[in-house]
Formats: C-alpha cells, structure tokens, sequence
C-alpha cells in the first residue's frame, strides 16, 4: 500500500468498537462503521471483504487495520460484524457475493479478489462504493465519449485493457461489471453477447 | 573581474531590477495601507457623529451606504460571515465588522440568526452520537472546522450563548447547561441531575469513568454508580467500551470522538 488512509477520529475513539447498547446511538454507530469502510474500500479499491472482516485485493493482502485499532488495542467482534453487515446490506452497500452468477460469465481472473475459503460459514460481501447504476454510467459515458457505440467490446477490453488504466472502472470486479452490465441490458442500452456454451464473452453498447 | 558578455550581462541587472520593483511595490502598497485605515478611521468617525442619523433617516443611510458601495466595501456582505476578533476577551464581544457595531443591528440580528440555524444543524446530526449533549467548545469545533466551507472565522462562547438565546424564545428545549466546570448545550428536553453532572466533569478530565473510579472517588455504592451510569448510556450521553484493559466496562464522554 503507498499512500495511507486517513482514518476518521472517531476511529481513535475506544467504544466505537463495542457494540453501544443504546438504540440510537447503535444506529449511529453502524452508519459511522459503514462509512468507514465505504471510505475505505474506495480508497484502496477493495471490491471484496468477507463476514469476518478480511479483506484480499489484487494489490495484495491487507492488514486489518480497518476493524482492529492497533494504537489503542481495540478490535471488532463478531458480533458487531454481524450487525455493521446487516446495517449494510440493508442499506444496499453491499452484497452477497454469490459465484455462481459469474460462472456464465468469461473473464480473465473471474477469482480475483475472492477470498477462497473451505469453511463454509465465510461469506464474501460485494462492496459498493458505488451502486451499480453508477458504474453502469461511468461505462456508459466512457463508451460514448470513446466512439465505441454500436462496436462490440470483450469484457476484458472494458475493465483490463491498460488504455483505460485512467478510468475509474479499470479493474472493476466482474461481479459489478455484470450487474452494470444487466442494468444498461434491462434499459435497453446495451446488449450481452453470448458464446456457443451460453458465456457472456462481450457487450454491444448502443 | 570577469565581466559577463552579451545576453549573461543583463542577468545581474534583473535581479537589480526586480529587487528595486519589489521595493516599489511593497512601498506602494504599504502607503494605500495607511491610507485606507485613515479613510476606515476617517468613516468610522463619521458613522459614530452621525449614527442616530444614518439609524433612523433611511434616505441618509442609503445615501452612506452608497459612499460604502462606490469604495468597494460592502457594508452588509462583509458583516455576515467575516468577524474580526483582536482580543481573546472572550467577555467583549467584537462585532464582524468595523462600524457594525456603531449602525448595523439589524445585521447583527442577521448573523446571529445563521449562526443560530447552524447551530440546530449541528445539534441535530451529532444528538445521535452524544445524545443532543454538546459542550459549547466542541460545538466551536464543529463550527471552525477548517473542512467546513461555511465556516465563521473568530467565532467566540458568546456568540454562541447570544444565539442560544434567541433559539430558546422558539425551542424551548435548547438551553445552556452549567456543569460547573463548563458550559454544555442541551438541544433536548434534557434534565441533568448532580449525580450525572459530576461525571460529566470528571470525563472532562479523565475521558473515561468506571464503576470502580465513581466508588472510589465519589464513596458512592455500587449500586448508585451502576445506576447513575445505566441511566446515562440510556440516554446516550456516554458510550461503553469493554475492551478496557481492567476488565471494567469503560465509560466514555462522546465528546472524545
């Protein structure tokens, strides 16, 4: 990691990381932790952390700093794990990631940022530091900026290719490329192109 | 010597010359200084001669506002957002503006109306987080927060006790509470008793109380400390952390955060 991440003070505060008893207090510290994450995953561009706060990216594995405050000894529980996920998905800031959608689905590393588990109660989150509708954008622009209405582009042209190495969807998880992807399908913008075995290998923006 | 030829020559002559134009223009500028705090002096005289009259005659203080105008200061603009304060005497208040304090009241009603509406803004998005308890010092941190892209430059406690003020004639629930070690706003129906009182104060100091701590500082029983504490975390005036390393469930002010 080059440059840091610039943690919120309340992050030095010592009860942040106990779950608060009072209710709206609680809320309000669930919509802090969250925060936090949102932040910094977008920061690090983290596409994937699990249930237990691990967290793996393409640029290698990260400390847990995020949930275990070093400087003043202090870590998340399980427990309030479970409630800053559910305040999130609740929230539609994350979701489950589930490997299946991807299996129709070619892209080169599609096991990127995963983290692989044999222990079953894992559970990989999907991290929106935008919605999809975003990044459906962000690509939607990009194509029309680019010229590249109406031409076919392979799924690796659209977030591996190093010409767009500038563009924030550069290394865009293909989870999210997908939902993106099915977002301009569904608004009749764009069109998933499917190999013999049924793989969606590239799109047809228009 | 070696004298330099050709283009080299003129390099020693433009430092000359940009030295001897700095020296200009730093003259320059130091006498349209001094000018204009004769003119600012010269017109504040004149405001403080003429003030019951540029008060009540609206044609004359149209008229002085105009003068204000074609001089480029803009006597209501620069008194909303901008506050000189010369004097760390937090007892005299300094108005923001040089002769506001001698004509512009209605200004000043102003400023303390967007300080006030400020205020409410702040009280309302941290009562989640410290339970609609803010000291007035932490509430100037918000306000001066150099994040912050409205923020009021030289804001003092009395600014802040001068909007409460008005904001209680609407709510009554805003009201200035003193601890006896300092000044706390409550923008809830809030009623503090000696009890929770004290250990507000003693967080102040020590950022966190436990029940050991009340007991041994307060001679209170276990019981009323846990009582005492309870009562506050209900209320969301104290957050717990129990990852303390003796094993007591900490008590910490959210006025740390």
């Amino acid at each position: 990691m080059s440059a840091s991440f610039n943690f919120p003070s309340i992050y030095n505060f010592p009860p942040f990381f106990t779950r608060q008893p009072n209710n709206q207090v609680l809320n309000s510290q669930l919509a802090n932790w969250s925060n936090l994450i949102i932040n910094y995953c977008e920061f690090h561009r983290i596409w994937v952390i699990n249930n237990a706060g691990n967290i793996k990216s393409s640029s290698g594995s990260f400390d847990d700093e995020l949930f275990h405050n070093h400087k003043i000894n202090r870590k998340l529980n399980n427990e309030m794990f479970v409630e800053i996920f559910n305040y999130m998905l609740q929230n539609n800031l994350i979701e489950i990631f589930n490997n299946d959608i991807l299996n129709n689905f070619n892209i080169a590393n599609t096991n990127m940022n995963v983290n692989k588990s044999k222990n079953s109660s894992k559970v990989n989150y999907i991290v929106y530091w935008k919605k999809p509708e975003e990044w459906a954008q962000l690509i939607l622009d990009w194509v029309e900026k680019n010229g590249k209405s109406n031409s076919i582009l392979t799924l690796y042209e659209l977030t591996q290719n190093l010409s767009i190495k500038k563009e924030p969807f550069y290394g865009l998880h293909p989870f999210i490329l997908l939902k993106s992807l099915k977002i301009l399908s569904s608004d009749n913008r764009a069109k998933l192109m499917k190999d013999d075995n049924g793989q969606v290998v590239g799109v047809k923006i228009v | 010597m070696n004298r330099k030829l050709g283009l080299a020559s003129f390099q020693n002559n433009e430092d000359e010359f940009s030295k001897i134009s700095s020296q200009l223009i730093q003259q320059q500028s130091n006498l349209l200084s001094d000018q204009l705090k004769l003119f600012q002096e010269n017109l504040i005289n004149f405001a403080k001669k003429y003030n019951n009259e540029i008060k009540n005659n609206p044609d004359f203080s149209r008229n002085f506002y105009k003068l204000c105008l074609s001089i480029g200061v803009d006597p209501l603009a620069a008194s909303i957002s901008v506050k000189t304060t010369t004097t760390t005497n937090t007892n005299t208040h300094q108005k923001k503006n040089l002769w506001s304090n001698l004509i512009l009241n209605d200004n000043d009603e102003e400023f303390y109306n967007e300080l006030s509406v400020k205020i409410i803004e702040i009280c309302r998005q941290t009562s989640n987080l410290n339970g609609g308890l803010i000291s007035i010092k932490n509430l100037l941190n918000y306000l001066n927060d150099p994040s912050n892209p409205n923020k009021i430059e030289n804001l003092v406690e009395n600014d802040i006790i001068i909007s409460i003020n008005k904001i209680k004639i609407l709510n009554p629930n805003f009201k200035i509470i003193n601890n006896g070690n300092e000044n706390l706003i409550s923008s809830l129906s809030i009623e503090l008793n000696s009890d929770q009182n004290q250990i507000l104060v003693i967080c102040k100091i020590i950022k966190f109380v436990t029940v050991r701590i009340l007991m041994d500082n307060f001679k209170w029983s276990r019981l009323r400390s846990q009582q005492v504490l309870n009562s506050m975390v209900e209320k969301g005036f104290l957050w717990i952390d129990t990852q303390d390393d003796n094993d007591q469930t900490a008590y910490w002010d959210p006025s740390w955060i």
